[in-house]
């Protein structure tokens, strides 16, 4: 290895003729790409194979044509290079026996452009919106497969009246068809193979599974009684809606695409395989059953992710606004007591040190009477800054800040229970917060005669129970202390419970995970 | 004797107590605990008032790293909040600073660092 280091960089022309033969291979095409075209080729032949097969596709249109969605869902996922491999699976899809061969190439260019220009188009999408998780997305993803698709309804058609297959007359008809057909190949798969491509995998509890095989049960079940003429195709609506909100983008696509085999399989087993020509007005129904039941669910899907997005923003700037307004709150109390107080405190002491040098009683009595005042004003002062930010945990620690509390209380306040280990100085806060707010509110509120407090910790977390017996009926209503208290209890993984029957009273109990040392 | 407060106007108004007090004299002042652990293994004070909010959450730990530049200091915590304990050392509310109170506190100082009688320089 070294030796050959050694010859390469002494040895300039041996290191080019080394060099010579790989480059006589393109650098884009390589092992994996090769294979990618195989495989694309492959998937695209065997959709249109399956279409022939169970006869909703015709060698000129199709009530679903797949091959589109399976192609632009490839390129769209892997990159536009891969085009080859829908170019060669169209070629080998075409069916020459029923078309003449100049119009078969005509066609393949056109599906062929037609994958291309809606994997651009999603491409260039998702560059700036998800595809499936926003409306904006579902939009632009929309666009590129009706833009896609009338490449081809448009090139197919024309080529094939050329080659003399079809008459010019027949045009506009046979490419109406062809766009639903191959729209409603692409909005079948292109979406499911996005949902599905993504990470992270597919993790179903037996709970979430079970619900998901009844939601396949009730799609499966509706789709085939719909087929076969019952009842009204639109029953599945309210399931597939359900489907969205519950399982999401893959949970959807997929729904869309069983619902639609099950319909499609249905019409095809009554009205016999579709052939070329065969537009019976069941064909068109069909189509628009498709593609409404897929916009539908898209759209659905694309408004459910959306809330649910923003109400995950919502909630994160909640808590960023409240440890905002936490650290302001530290930092006055920090400013109090530095600045304020400081300056009070020296006050008091010089103010001590001139009143032994105080010789007449009216003097004297100044000097009394305003170090009272000062040391109240001090004291005011302390109180205001601990009850800013809970300082007064770190000194005196949550059962005697507890007791502080209940001592200062107008009404009688009862300590129950007090945690006799400390536990970490954040849970600590919160459960101090929670006290001083529900008393405040009790206090306030309730006409109670006589409070509770109990305050327990255990491994894992600190448990605080507030109980009065005033009037009851509290609600936590916007910018309540009570919703307050909620928001700073949950906002440290808590639980936050509130019982306020009118007339007996109100309980509230919070668990606050705690580290307890 | 040593004076240390992180607040210059509290600092000032003790400078004034330690000067009002008989056979107390200030030697220096300083505004942290490292400065003021430094001046006393210079300058080998016989007391030092420090302030606890400059400290760690356990003040005895100032104390030990007083004794271990300067052994003779006594050391005197003084606190603007109402704290249960001092740790090792005595402690004095800052309300309560006063000529009385320190001489008072330097009277009950333990036998072993009792050289000087009438006061600490």
């Amino acid at each position: 290895m070294l030796r050959y280091l050694d010859v390469t960089v002494v040895d300039g022309p041996d290191r080019v003729a080394l060099r010579g033969p790989a480059a006589t291979v393109p650098a884009w095409l390589t092992l994996s790409r090769l294979w990618g075209w195989v495989l694309l080729a492959l998937l695209y032949y065997g959709s249109a194979r399956f279409g022939y097969a169970f006869g909703f596709s015709g060698p000129i249109a199709a009530i679903v044509w797949l091959p589109v969605g399976v192609g632009a869902a490839f390129l769209t996922i892997g990159g536009l290079s891969f085009w080859p491999g829908a170019l060669i699976g169209d070629l080998l899809a075409d069916q020459y026996s029923a078309i003449p061969v100049w119009g078969a190439v005509g066609q393949t260019i056109g599906n062929l452009l037609e994958v291309v220009v809606i994997a651009f188009v999603v491409r260039q999408v998702m560059r700036r919106w998800s595809p499936l998780e926003s409306l904006r997305g579902v939009a632009g993803m929309l666009a590129g497969i009706c833009a896609g698709t009338a490449v081809s309804a448009i090139v197919g058609p024309l080529s094939l009246t050329a080659s003399g297959a079809l008459s010019i007359g027949s045009v506009p008809h046979v490419s109406w068809t062809w766009w639903l057909g191959d729209t409603c190949g692409g909005l079948l798969v292109v979406p499911l193979a996005l949902a599905w491509s993504r990470r992270p995998r597919l993790q179903l509890k037996p709970r979430r599974a079970l619900e998901a095989f009844a939601a396949v049960a009730v799609i499966g079940g509706l789709s085939w009684i719909a087929a076969r003429g019952v009842t009204p195709a639109y029953l599945v609506f309210p399931i597939l809606a359900i489907v969205a909100i519950r399982f999401g983008a893959r949970g959807a696509t997929t729904a869309v695409f069983f619902s639609v085999a099950v319909v499609v399989w249905g019409e095809t087993d009554r009205h016999g395989h579709f052939a070329v020509n065969s537009f019976a007005p069941s064909v068109l129904k069909t189509q628009f059953f498709i593609l409404v039941l897929a916009m539908s669910s898209l759209l659905m899907t694309a408004l459910v992710a959306e809330r649910g997005a923003a109400l995950r923003e919502m909630r994160a700037s909640e808590i960023r606004a409240f440890t905002a307004a936490e650290a302001e709150r530290r930092r006055m109390e920090r400013d109090l007591h530095d600045g304020a107080q400081q300056r009070l405190l020296a006050l008091a002491v010089r103010l001590g040190l001139n009143a032994r040098e105080a010789t007449t009683p009216t003097l004297q009595r100044f000097f009394a009477e305003t170090q009272g005042q000062l040391r109240q004003a001090i004291d005011e002062l302390r109180d205001l800054s601990h009850g800013i930010h809970p300082s007064v945990l770190s000194e005196l620690g949550l059962a005697d800040a507890a007791r502080s509390l209940a001592g200062r209380s107008p009404i009688p306040v009862t300590l129950m229970e007090l945690p006799t280990q400390p536990a970490d100085p954040d849970s600590q806060a919160a459960a101090y917060y929670v006290l001083t707010e529900t008393l405040a509110n009790a206090q306030k509120h309730s006409g109670a005669s006589a409070i509770r407090i109990r305050v327990r910790s255990d491994d894992a977390s600190l448990s605080v129970t507030v109980e009065d017996n005033g009037i009851g009926g509290a609600r936590e209503s916007v910018g309540s202390g009570l919703m307050g208290t909620r928001q700073r209890v949950e906002s440290r993984g808590g639980s936050f419970a509130l019982e306020s029957p009118s007339g007996v009273g109100t309980r509230i109990t919070a668990v606050i995970p705690a580290r307890v040392s | 004797m040593l004076v240390a407060d992180d607040s210059p106007v509290f600092l000032e108004a003790a400078v004034a107590v330690v000067e009002a007090t008989p056979g107390f004299a200030v030697a220096a002042t300083c505004r942290s605990e490292a400065r003021a652990v430094e001046l006393a293994g210079e300058l080998r004070p016989d007391l030092a008032l420090l302030d606890e909010s400059m400290s760690g959450p356990d003040p005895s730990e100032a104390a030990a790293a007083f004794a271990a530049v300067s052994p003779e200091t006594y050391v005197i915590l003084v606190s603007a909040d109402p704290r249960p304990f001092g740790g090792t050392s005595p402690l004095v509310s800052k309300e309560q600073l006063s000529p009385a109170a320190l001489a008072e506190l330097w009277g009950q100082r333990p036998a072993s660092s009792r050289e000087c009688s009438t006061g600490p320089a």
